[in-house]
């Protein structure tokens, strides 16, 4: 009994034993690690252009959206032929951008309604997006995450008509991403003018198209870009030249219709958004003439 | 079974050392002496420094699309990490410009020029050179994946991002913008028409010569060559003493990579040596005549030039233009303007009743009046001789006179039925002077 204690006894010292030299080879093991340092990937601050600061103070900080204009293959289809924008048109164009849309918006939505509902990024793309049949693409709303504006070349800032298409661009985009967040009633919308949605919307003119009761050609591509012409077409144009276009359609029916899209319209961004569309419009049609002006 | 305990000791012992000597094999050492990263950042540093290593900066003959495009020439100057400035032959503007490029990890190590430039003059999909190319401008890239340095020549070589054409950076001349504002007064040379619309290669090997009609694509700076037996396509890129040649053109085991433009002889030459020789000339005829103005007289046959399809057409030669310009100068105080030139043959079977109809556009009220050159014709060593028979109102003929003369004019006209049409599927034929083979209209069959 006495020697299977003792035998015990022996074992408990060689496991002591044992223990006692892993701890020290775990501790040596330690003591040869290799220390940390720096990173392999390039970690150091970018330089920033003037332009790049201007874009970090007016759209990052102000209204959390990130402006790209370097080319990233990564964000444009590759299967295009697209480049990106001459360096010196970036902020000519980007301050049309702040003052027509971002400060039309914050002054009638609050300081805040763009910063929380906006596209992450505006990607800037220097020409015309021309498809294969030889019509055009004017922009991209990507997910809501990213609005893509082509022909930022050919922006000038002195000719309304030129700015007005562009800033179309964005008004109509940048309406999908409300009514992505929120949607809009499609169902009742769609029922005004149902049978004259058409995939073929560019066999007619901007003036057919009114007849049957659009606002634009393109309007008769499906409900939800009706809706967001619609948008586009009151905010592009003041109150008054809103109305003007809608008294030039001769057919009465497509007027009373296009009256009833300006009224769910209307509706939509009183109910969903707070926003009273015809100051929004007012507003819009004044910062417009401010940037033709200076 | 003492015996079996043996031999399982002995595996088990021959086991335990094959363990042993595996794990002396390190197989997890790098095989790379640094990380991926590191390698990486440092193929970036290599190409930023080759990059900025010419102080001459860099020329680029790209070909965008061998086989239907020809190629552009680039210079690049890398000024530091960032910036870079360049320009080119794509058009008449050699002013250097500076932008913005980067070294980016893409696919693989690739130099990306991030804001606008020349180069991107090619990837405008808003700019193809002909409607066969809408949208997709003329095939460019702009972001070149970097494959290393030719030890030999020192060349930096890159593949296209989009279509992995190779393009080589060459360490430009102290006076490569001048070569390129020199090469384009060349290709005037080439691309002249007020010389003479025909063209043609004559190729001597081995003392046997064989004569090509020549049509070049100004746009395309494509050349297609071709005779009764063979036919070739090539692009072409011009430098200040001709042009180069890619694909390379082989004839007859004889390869020609570029021609020189000989100034006394007014020819591009390509001298392949031993007697072998390859000319590209002006002439007054087409080298392999049709026989196609039999074919347009047969009766009741129409052919229209109608202007707001054809006055762009690249067959409609500028001789041509300049004087439908000047027809139109002379009705424009009349608020009229020439919408059509039509040739109707044999109408209704009769040989002597034939038209030549001029339709007069009003910019009033969009009406049209239509002057009718009776005429007869006369089929003379290929050519379609046209001879005045009366007009319909003989006090508007002076307005058209300008096209009307060399129409009518006694040498004739040399007719051929082209292998392309312009916007519509019609056939199309053009009618050329003999007289002024400069002149060349171009016109839509209409039956």
């Amino acid at each position: 009994m006495n020697n299977i204690n003792n035998k015990y006894r022996r074992l408990g010292s060689a496991c002591v034993y044992i223990v006692a030299v892993i701890a020290i080879v775990i501790l040596a093991s330690c003591k040869q690690e290799d220390s940390f340092e720096g990173s392999d990937l390039d970690t150091s601050t970018p330089k920033l252009t003037a332009l790049d600061s201007y874009i970090r103070t007016n759209y990052v900080s102000k209204y959390n959206i990130d402006v790209l204009y370097r080319w990233n293959e990564n964000v444009v289809d590759n299967n295009r032929f697209l480049f990106p924008p001459i360096e010196e048109n970036v902020q000519p164009v980007l301050e049309v951008v702040e003052k027509i849309w971002l400060d039309s918006y914050s002054e009638v939505g609050g300081a805040d309604f763009v910063k929380l509902v906006a596209p992450r990024q505006l990607l800037l793309v220097g020409g015309r997006n021309f498809n294969r049949s030889g019509t055009i693409l004017l922009g991209l709303a990507e997910g809501g995450k990213r609005i893509t504006l082509f022909e930022t070349d050919l922006v000038d800032v002195s000719d309304r008509a030129n700015i007005t298409r562009f800033l179309s661009t964005i008004q109509h985009e940048y309406c999908h991403i409300l009514n992505q967040t929120i949607p809009f009633d499609e169902e009742g919308y769609g029922r005004i003018t149902p049978s004259e949605y058409t995939a073929q919307w560019f066999n007619t003119s901007i003036a057919e198209a009114r007849e049957l009761g659009f606002i634009s050609d393109y309007s008769r591509s499906s409900v939800v870009e009706d809706f967001a012409e619609m948008v586009n077409f009151m905010l592009i144009n003041s109150n008054e030249e809103f109305n003007t276009i809608i008294d030039g359609i001769s057919n009465i029916e497509a007027r009373e219709s296009i009256r009833s899209k300006e009224a769910i319209v209307a509706d939509y961004f009183d109910k969903q958004w707070d926003i009273d569309i015809y100051e929004l419009q007012e507003v819009t049609a004044r910062n417009t003439q401010e940037v033709i002006n200076n | 079974m003492k015996n079996n305990k043996y031999i399982i000791n002995t595996i088990i012992v021959v086991l335990l050392s094959m363990f042993l000597v595996n794990c002396a094999d390190d197989d997890n050492a790098e095989v790379f002496d640094e990380s991926p990263a590191e390698r990486t950042n440092a193929q970036k540093q290599e190409l930023r420094t080759a990059l900025q290593s010419s102080d001459t900066g860099w020329k680029a003959v790209y070909f965008t699309s061998p086989g239907e495009l020809g190629g552009f020439t680039f210079f690049f100057n890398f000024l530091d990490d960032e910036t870079v400035e360049m320009t080119s032959d794509f058009d008449d503007d050699f002013t250097v410009t500076k932008s913005k490029y980067d070294v980016v990890l893409g696919s693989t190590i690739k130099l990306s020029f991030t804001t606008k430039n020349d180069i991107h003059k090619l990837s405008d999909s808003a700019n193809p050179p002909d409607s066969g190319l809408i949208g997709r401008g003329y095939l460019g890239d702009f972001e070149f994946l970097y494959y290393g340095i030719d030890e030999a020549t020192g060349d930096l070589i890159f593949r296209t991002n989009r279509t992995q054409e190779e393009v080589r950076f060459t360490k430009a001349t102290t006076n490569e913008v001048q070569n390129i504002i020199d090469s384009k007064a060349i290709a005037l040379e080439l691309t002249d028409s007020e010389k003479s619309v025909y063209q043609n290669v004559i190729v001597t090997i081995d003392g046997t010569t064989e004569v090509f009609d020549f049509s070049l694509n100004v746009n395309r700076r494509f050349i297609d060559i071709s005779n009764d037996s063979d036919s070739y396509s090539f692009g072409i890129a011009y430098n200040e003493l001709g042009f180069t040649v890619s694909p390379v053109l082989e004839i007859k085991g004889q390869e020609i990579s570029e021609f020189t433009y000989n100034v006394e002889a007014d020819k591009f030459i390509a001298d392949l040596g031993s007697g072998n020789m390859a000319e590209i000339a002006f002439l007054d005829a087409p080298s392999n005549p049709t026989d196609d103005n039999l074919v347009v007289v047969q009766p009741d046959n129409a052919y229209g030039y109608i202007d707001d399809f054809l006055f762009d057409a690249t067959s409609s030669s500028s001789n041509f233009r300049a004087l439908r310009n000047s027809v139109n100068e002379g009705l424009s105080p009349f608020d009229f303007s020439l919408s059509r030139v039509q040739f109707f043959f044999t109408i209704e079977g009769d040989e002597t009743f034939n038209v030549i109809q001029y339709l007069l556009l009003s910019a009033v009220d969009g009406s049209t009046i239509a002057l009718n050159h009776f005429v007869t014709f006369e089929n003379v060593d290929g050519k379609l001789i046209l001879t005045d028979d009366g007009w319909s109102d003989p006090s508007l003929a002076p307005f058209v006179e300008a096209i009307d003369n060399v129409l009518t004019n006694s040498e004739g006209l040399y007719i051929k039925q082209e292998n392309f049409t312009v916007r519509f599927p019609n056939t199309v034929f053009t009618f050329t002077s003999a007289a002024d083979p400069s002149f060349r209209m171009t016109t839509y069959a209409f039956q």
